[in-house]
């Protein structure tokens, strides 16, 4: 393992491409063809098509706040390129994607559905909670296989 | 090289800047007529600020953590620094 190089700047674009990809797969996933929730659909439940169009509304915000997040990680990865002292590793981009998005569910499961209960992962079930768990394991599995590829990358120490 | 990447950089930043104005002040659910005046009241009613906050806090505290990592190796040096000083 090379220990003077840097990998913060890497790993942090990874994160923010993570994070972002991840509110994708959520938004594009549970919320338009499978119509689990919605972001706001324990606020406002969805009866009608005026509570229908004002939830899209609002995903629309959350789906504009993770373009930023993923556009923030294409400017960090392209300067992490430019820089020689930065770690360059495929493995550790992968595990840190896998982390954001893992980061992502763990701590959007914890907030959102948890403790503000703005939305669960399954509004329409009888139970909510076991969805809701299954969501926060994945990101915690997530989370685990991702540090374990950027310990791998780390390890390889290599440079652009 | 580097003017083209400044000139094409500025233009979608400018691009990105006048959408998101438009978006910020733009009627939500044009698609409907019937519906657009009900759903732009709940949107851009009272509740717009809360239900704002409530949407952006999680990926606040994610970008927090994000940004962290970013410094993490000029953190970890200046704690390795300062324990060798107290050494």
């Amino acid at each position: 393992m090379n220990n003077k190089l840097k990998c913060g700047p890497l790993i942090s674009a990874g994160l923010f491409l993570g994070i972002g990809l991840g509110g994708f797969a959520d938004g594009i996933v549970f919320h338009q063809i499978l119509q689990t929730h919605n972001m706001l659909s324990a606020v406002i439940p969805v009866v009608d098509l005026v509570s229908a169009k004002i939830n899209m509304t609002w995903d629309g915000f959350f789906h504009l706040a993770v373009w930023i997040m993923t556009l923030i990680g294409v400017f960090l990865l392209f300067s992490a390129g430019r820089k020689p002292e930065i770690l360059w590793s495929g493995k550790a981009l992968a595990g840190s994607m896998l982390a954001g998005w893992g980061l992502f569910n763990l701590v959007e499961g914890i907030i959102d559905h948890q403790i503000l209960g703005i939305h669960h992962v399954m509004e329409y079930a009888p139970n909510t909670l076991p969805y809701d768990l299954a969501f926060l394991a994945s990101g915690v599995i997530f989370m685990l296989i991702g540090w374990s590829l950027i310990k791998a990358g780390h390890r390889d120490g290599t440079t652009r | 090289m580097t003017n083209c990447l400044t000139a094409i950089t500025a233009d979608v930043t400018t691009q990105a800047a006048i959408m998101l104005a438009m978006l910020w002040k733009s009627v939500p659910a044009w698609a409907c007529f019937q519906c657009r005046q009900a759903v732009e009241a709940d949107v851009y009613g009272q509740n717009f600020t809360s239900n704002l906050f409530l949407l952006v806090l999680p990926l606040a505290v994610l970008f927090a953590l994000a940004v962290a990592v970013y410094f993490s190796d000029a953190i970890h040096s200046k704690f390795n620094s300062r324990k060798q000083d107290e050494q």
